[in-house]
C-alpha cells in the first residue's frame, strides 16, 4: 500500500511542477492578449497592423523570458480584422539554444493556391480558442507548414470588436519533456504525461514514445490518473498517469 | 606503415555520404565533413590512402581547388597528412574518437520525440532494404552479410562494435541493390554514430541484438522477404527503445544534479 502513495505522491509533485511551469507562461500570454483587447478599442474604425506594433516586442521578452518551454509566439488576426490583408499572422521563433539575438520571423505560406498554404483559419489551435472564448493548450500536433515539429500551442483569446485574435506560444515536446523528467525522477512504474486524445507528451517508459497515440492495452492498465491542473482542466487538459506492470 | 589505396567500394560510400551534412556550410566544408563522417563510420581507416587529388575532386564533382581547401581543414585537424612525390598523397592518419562525455551530451539533447523520429525513419530504411535483399542479395552479399554479423557479435570494444553494426545495415541496403536506399541509410548510421550507446554492461541486451542480426540474414539467405522485412523492423525497434532508454537516464541523472 505504500508502494502506491508513494507514486501517487509523486505524480501530484510532478503535476504540479508541469502545471506551474505552464501556468506561468499562460499568464504572461494573457497579458499580452489583454494588451491587444485595448488596442483595438482605442483604434478608431477597423485598425490598421501598426495598431499593433507593440507586440513585436511584448512578443520577443516573452519568449526569452520563457525560453525554458517556449520555442516561438505569435499572434494570428481574425479574418477581416485588419484594413490591410484578410489573413495576417505573426509569429517569431527563438533562436537556437547558444546563439543570441531577437526571435526570428517565421513566414508562412497564405496563398491558398499554394500545396504549402498555412489556412491557420481551420486549424485546431485557432479554432478551438475562437469558438470557446477561452484559453486552451491545444496538441501535440505537428504544425507542418509552420515549424514542422511536433508541438504543443498554448492559445489566449484576445476578443476585438472586429473580431477574436488568437495569440499563441508554442511548447516543444522535447522541452517539456526535460521537465517532466526532472520533476518525475522516477523509472518504475511506468509514468505518462497524456494530451487530449490520447497522445503521448512524454513518459518515462522507452516503449511510449512522444508524440504516439497511447494503445489500448496500456490504457487498460492505468493504476493512478490525475489532472495535470485539477484547478483549471479546460486551460491544460492534461493527465498524468502511472501503468500496472 | 604500408598505405593501402583505399577501395572502390570505400569511395563509392563516401560519395553516397553527400547530403547528411548540415545546411549552411560551403562545398569545401561540405566535403571536410563528408571525410570525417567516413572515417567516424569507419569507411575510412587510419593507413588508407586518398585517390590523387585530381581523381578525387572529378568523383566529388568539385574543383582541385575547393577540394585542397578540404584537405587543408582535414590536414589542421590531424586528420590526415599529406607528402609530395610519386608515392605521394593523403593518408588517413587517425579515427575519430568522440569522447564519452560527448556523446552522452549529444544523446541526453536529443529527445526522445527525435529519436523516435529517427527510429522511424531506420525501421522504414532498414525494413524495405531487409525486404529488397531477400529476393535480390547474391551469394557473395548474403556470406559478407554473415561476415559482418559475426564480428560483430565476436567484437568486445564498445566502440568497434558499433562501428560493425552500422556497417551490417548499410551492408543490408546494399544487398538490396538500391543506392538510394544505401545512401539513406549511410546518413541515418552516421547521425546515430554521434549518440551514447552505452557500455555493454546487459550482455543479455547485447546479445538479444547479435540474435536479430542473424534472423535477418537467414531470412534474406532463406529469400524470405516478408521474414526479413519483419525482422529488420522488430532490430530497430529495439535499438530504438534502447537508445530512448540511455536518453531517459541521462535525462534525470542531469535533473538530480541540478
Amino acid at each position: 500500500m505504500r508502494d502506491v502513495e508513494t507514486v501517487r505522491a509523486t505524480l501530484e509533485r510532478t503535476a504540479e511542477a508541469i502545471s506551474f511551469s505552464i501556468g506561468s507562461v499562460f499568464e504572461d500570454l494573457e497579458k499580452i492578449a489583454g494588451a491587444v483587447t485595448a488596442a483595438a478599442f482605442n483604434a478608431r474604425g477597423v485598425p490598421r497592423r501598426s495598431a499593433f506594433h507593440f507586440l513585436k516586442q511584448d512578443l520577443a521578452d516573452f519568449i526569452s523570458q520563457h525560453s525554458g518551454v517556449i520555442v516561438g509566439a505569435g499572434i494570428a488576426y481574425a479574418p477581416g480584422s485588419l484594413a490591410e490583408a484578410p489573413h495576417w499572422l505573426e509569429w517569431w521563433r527563438a533562436q537556437p539554444a547558444g546563439s543570441s539575438g531577437e526571435p526570428r520571423f517565421v513566414t508562412h505560406d497564405l496563398n491558398p493556391d499554394s500545396l504549402n498554404y498555412y489556412d491557420y483559419t481551420s486549424r485546431e489551435w485557432f479554432t478551438a480558442p475562437s469558438a470557446s472564448g477561452k484559453p486552451v493548450a491545444v496538441g501535440p500536433y505537428v504544425d507542418f507548414g509552420g515549424i514542422n515539429v511536433n508541438i504543443i500551442t498554448l492559445c489566449v483569446p484576445a476578443p476585438t470588436p472586429h473580431g477574436t485574435h488568437i495569440l499563441g506560444g508554442d511548447l516543444t515536446l522535447a522541452k517539456l519533456e526535460g521537465v517532466f523528467l526532472r520533476a518525475l525522477q522516477l523509472r518504475d512504474p511506468s509514468v505518462v504525461l497524456l494530451g487530449p486524445n490520447g497522445r503521448v507528451i512524454a513518459s518515462n517508459d522507452a516503449r511510449i514514445a512522444s508524440g504516439t497515440l497511447i494503445l489500448d492495452d496500456d490504457m487498460r492498465r492505468v493504476e493512478e490518473s490525475l489532472d495535470v491542473s485539477p484547478g483549471n482542466p479546460t486551460r491544460l487538459p492534461w493527465k498524468l498517469i502511472s501503468l500496472r506492470q | 606503415m604500408q598505405n593501402t589505396a583505399i577501395s572502390t567500394r570505400a569511395l563509392d560510400l563516401l560519395l553516397l555520404l553527400r547530403g547528411s551534412e548540415p545546411e549552411g556550410l560551403g562545398r569545401a566544408d561540405q566535403v571536410s565533413y563528408q571525410i570525417e563522417t567516413a572515417i567516424l563510420m569507419g569507411i575510412l581507416a587510419e593507413g588508407d590512402r586518398l585517390p590523387t587529388e585530381s581523381v578525387l575532386a572529378g568523383e566529388l564533382g568539385i574543383s582541385p581547388i575547393t577540394l585542397r581547401q578540404s584537405l587543408a581543414a582535414l590536414r589542421t585537424k590531424g586528420l590526415i597528412e599529406t607528402s609530395r612525390g610519386r608515392s605521394g598523397g593523403s593518408v588517413i592518419r587517425r579515427q575519430i574518437e568522440l569522447t564519452d562525455t560527448q556523446l552522452r551530451h549529444k544523446l541526453r539533447d536529443t529527445s526522445t520525440e527525435s529519436l523516435r523520429d529517427l527510429g522511424d525513419l531506420r525501421a522504414a530504411i532498414a525494413s524495405m532494404s531487409a525486404r529488397l535483399a531477400a529476393s535480390r542479395a547474391d551469394p557473395q552479399n548474403v556470406a559478407h552479410l554473415m561476415d559482418l554479423a559475426k564480428r560483430h557479435a565476436d567484437t568486445a570494444d564498445e566502440r568497434a562494435r558499433r562501428r560493425m553494426d552500422s556497417r551490417f545495415h548499410v551492408a543490408v541496403s546494399i544487398a538490396s541493390q538500391s543506392s538510394r536506399l544505401t545512401s539513406a541509410a549511410l546518413q541515418l548510421e552516421a547521425e546515430l554514430m554521434t549518440l551514447w550507446w552505452g557500455h555493454a554492461e546487459k550482455s543479455s541486451s547485447q546479445s538479444i541484438l547479435a540474435q536479430q542480426h542473424m534472423a535477418i540474414v537467414d531470412a534474406i539467405k532463406e529469400r524470405d522477404p516478408d521474414a526479413a522485412a519483419e525482422a529488420a523492423e522488430l532490430h530497430s525497434r529495439s535499438e530504438t527503445e534502447y537508445l530512448i532508454e540511455q536518453h531517459l537516464k541521462l535525462t534525470m541523472q542531469a535533473g538530480e544534479d541540478a
